[in-house]
């Protein structure tokens, strides 16, 4: 589904990736993981085309997409929920929502996925009157996430759900990402709770100063002694 | 000051403030959709005003359809220099791009008065009339019907562009880019289209100021400068993007003028206007109903 050939990119002259290769099969829930400043984030934003990409290319769909807009690449079926949100928080979350289906035109369609996300994060129907700005960090992220869902993605990319939420809302972040993969949503995950992120994922990639070091499925990284050591704080 | 005065100041200031809230508005727009602080503004103004004006002579239509015309004009032109002006700029101009905008909207602004000058001259090209007569509104103040209707037209314009905003998919798209526009590029908004949109659409409040007040503003080159400094006024009074607050921005900036015309005399009302500004500036900087302006500079 989505497929990273040697990528490089960074800002102006400043390089952070360097040769990337990754895939991303139908279906699959996989994470990637590094320490901060690893270029994960500017991984994520080239394969949404906020970025350029000065080498290699990007497949989506059998599409090279690595010299489209971010919007066209959005239409294409791929959806990218930031670390930060990038809400609309001068609106309510009904208004976000419907944003997020900015894409679709099949009212129907809309209503179904919307019901879905409700089921999904109880929470933002009842505030869909409220303004985007005034909700808790955790509601945030549900709406970020939520609102990254409503345009019928087939791959959905998430930076750092966890961020910032109190242990329990993590948990539920990560249930609804593992009942959405379970739905047939592709997700591609970039987290730094990495002992989670390794139970619940398919495969993973560990990306150290803008390189893939280690790859392979998640249930093998968790004895790897390097992640041990680095990531899961084993000795 | 006697009760019948405060009576006809308030209307006049009434009657004034709603064709400044249209171009306010359209200001408004293209600063917090754009970031570009549009100096040309008051040429879509002229433009209206002589689309109208030619609407009406040459063509013989209603004044509606006159006014219509011009806010079709308006939109076209504004598209016309967005595509070409704005997205060549957009695409070379990375840093800086609040100034860099800024000084492309004063050469245009230069550019466009002094085609009209080469082509239309400087005369005067006015019509004595939309609709003759005159109302009374209050049982001893009667005004112009084209100043009413001129009133009424802003506020008509003011409401649709409103619901515009707010109900159609469209408008939401417009207010999504100003919220956050990676935001809005990352649910498939094209920012290209809304960035035309946009501008089209302040050109097109401006237009529509222009054309309703022909009767009694003539058109001419360089009439665009009063009602610019106007709509800045009111913009920099009420803070940006914030449709209500500069429709009363709009009013405040017609009465403070009407006062200052009746108990000054004219020439004094932009002495009274800015130093009301400043007053209001130095004790909230972001404007009576400005949100922090904290950022809008940096990109
Ligand atoms: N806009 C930018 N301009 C210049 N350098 C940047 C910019 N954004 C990120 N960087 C740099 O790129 C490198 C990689 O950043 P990136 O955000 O991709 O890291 P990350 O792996 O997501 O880290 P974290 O886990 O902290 O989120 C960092 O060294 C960072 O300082
Ligand atoms: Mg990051």
């Amino acid at each position: 589904m989505l497929e990273l050939k040697n990528v490089s990119a960074g800002y102006g002259p400043l390089q952070i990736l360097w040769g990337i290769s990754l895939k991303v099969e139908t279906g699959e829930f996989v994470s990637m993981v590094g320490p901060n400043g690893a270029g994960k984030t500017t991984c994520l934003k080239s394969i949404a085309g906020m970025l350029d990409v000065t080498e290699g290319e990007v497949i989506f769909k059998d599409a090279v997409i690595n010299k489209m807009q971010t919007s066209d690449i959005t239409s294409l079926g791929l959806s990218f929920v930031t670390e930060e949100g990038c809400l609309f928080t001068g609106m309510t979350v009904a208004e976000n929502l419907d944003l997020g289906a900015f894409i679709l035109s099949d009212k129907k369609k809309i209503k179904e996925l919307q019901d879905n996300i409700f089921d999904l994060f109880p929470r933002l129907a009842e505030r869909k009157k409220q303004l985007a700005g005034t909700l808790s960090g955790g509601e945030r992220k549900m709406l970020s996430i939520a609102r990254g869902l409503m345009s019928n993605p087939s791959i959905l990319m998430v930076d750092e759900p966890s961020l910032g939420l109190a242990p329990n809302l993590v948990d539920s972040v990560f249930d609804a990402l593992i009942t959405l993969n379970k739905k047939g949503v592709t997700i591609l995950l970039v987290e730094q709770n990495v002992h989670t992120t390794l139970e619940i994922t398919d495969r993973t990639y560990v990306i150290e100063q803008g390189h893939i070091c280690l790859q392979g499925l998640s249930s093998e990284m968790l004895d790897n002694e390097h992640v041990k050591s680095c990531y899961l704080g084993i000795v | 000051m006697e009760l019948s005065a405060i009576g006809d100041i308030l209307v006049a200031g009434l009657l004034r403030g709603g064709l400044f809230v249209l171009m306010a508005l359209g200001l408004s727009l293209i600063f917090g959709v754009m970031n570009i602080p549009n100096f040309a503004h008051g040429e879509f103004y002229m433009l209206g005003a002589y689309f109208a004006y030619f609407s009406r002579t040459l063509l013989g239509l209603n004044p509606v359809l006159c006014i219509i015309m011009a806010a079709l004009g308006g939109f076209i032109a504004g598209s016309i220099i967005e595509m070409t002006a704005f997205k060549a700029l957009r695409k070379r101009s990375k840093g800086n791009w609040v100034m860099n905008s800024f000084l492309l909207t004063v050469g245009l602004s230069i550019l466009l008065q002094n085609l009209a000058q080469a082509t239309l001259g400087v005369r005067f090209m006015g019509i004595s009339h939309y609709w003759q007569g005159s109302i009374n509104i209050l049982p001893n103040i009667s005004v112009s019907i084209d100043r009413f209707a001129g009133f009424v037209i802003a506020m008509a314009t003011v409401a649709l562009f409103y619901l515009f905003l707010h109900k159609t998919k469209t408008g939401n798209s417009i207010r999504a880019v100003s919220e956050d526009e990676d935001g809005a590029m990352l649910v498939g908004i094209k920012m290209n289209k809304v960035h035309t949109l946009t501008f089209a659409l302040g050109a097109l409040l401006a237009a529509i100021a222009g054309a309703a007040l022909l009767s009694i503003n003539p058109a001419y080159p360089t009439m665009g400068l009063a009602p610019l400094y106007k709509s800045w006024f009111v913009v920099i009074l009420v803070g940006m993007g914030n449709v209500w607050g500069t429709v009363i921005g709009g009013f405040i900036v017609g009465i403070v003028e009407a006062f200052s015309y009746y108990n000054l005399g004219a020439g004094w009302q932009d002495v009274v206007s800015l130093m009301v500004i400043i007053t209001i500036l130095a004790l909230k900087p972001s404007g009576i109903f400005g949100k922090s302006v904290r950022g809008v500079w940096d990109r």
